[in-house]
């Protein structure tokens, strides 16, 4: 189960919506519990999609940005949880290509966005590199 | 003295779930080296059969990029930090 508190779902389709029709991306920062099955975002960041070939259907985070973004995160003793990114004009769903880059552990939030307005969000993770997604409860606290 | 190993969230299940470690080594292959001994299972998630780094995997000492250094030949000094990074991309299609 992820958990996002206050604004954060508001900011993840703000973004996905701003961005549309290219994807965007951005990271989860928070907490998490019992060996990562209870995740808490208290914190989201919009990234740069460096792919700008095919911002259409793909996104990819700058390592360096990711860094450094980290780095700021665990001075405020948070930790990186996933990441988000949005699917223009497709379903909320992982692609194949989404599982083949994914990592287990974090949790990838994924909004379609049809149209540029109407948005769904899903939660997506797998346990170990021979896993397939499996889908994670969204809890929205705001 | 030892070189600290700062390890990503899909990678802490090798190491018990600690974010970083410490190991001894004077170049990133040592380092890799010695975080295999100390945590097996680790090194093939970072680097390819012949030791090349894997593909989707970014090593930064300190703040810099290896590729833009020696690659696997960098030197690293107590004191120094080397950050395991996940190349993280996808996409609808
Ligand atoms: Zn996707």
């Amino acid at each position: 189960m992820i958990t996002l508190l206050t604004d954060i779902a508001d900011k993840i389709l703000e973004h996905s919506r701003e961005s549309y029709p290219h994807e965007c991306c951005g990271l989860l920062a928070g907490k998490s519990a019992g060996d990562g099955a209870e995740k808490v975002v208290s914190e989201v960041h919009r990234m740069t999609n460096t792919n700008h070939e095919r911002a259409g259907d793909r996104f990819e985070i700058d390592p360096r940005e990711l860094l450094k973004a980290e780095k700021a995160m665990k001075l405020r003793g948070l930790d990186i949880l996933g990441f988000y990114h949005s699917h223009p004009d497709h379903p909320a769903r992982p692609s194949d290509f989404d599982r083949q880059r994914g990592w287990p552990e974090y949790s990838y939030i994924i909004v379609a966005v049809k149209g540029g307005v109407e948005t769904e969000m899903t939660c997506w993770t797998f346990n170990s590199f021979d896993e397939p997604f499996r889908q994670e409860d969204i809890v929205a606290e705001g | 003295m030892a070189v600290k190993v700062r390890i990503p969230t899909p990678l802490r299940k090798l190491t018990g779930g600690k974010e970083e470690v410490y190991v001894q080594g004077g170049s990133v292959t040592a380092v890799l080296d010695d975080l295999e001994r100390n945590y097996p299972g680790i090194k093939e998630r970072i680097c390819e059969g012949d030791g090349k780094l894997r593909r989707f995997v970014n090593l930064y000492v300190n703040d810099e990029d290896i590729r833009f250094k020696e690659n696997m030949n960098t030197q690293i000094k107590d004191s120094d930090e080397l950050s395991i990074v996940p190349a993280i991309a996808g996409g609808f299609f």
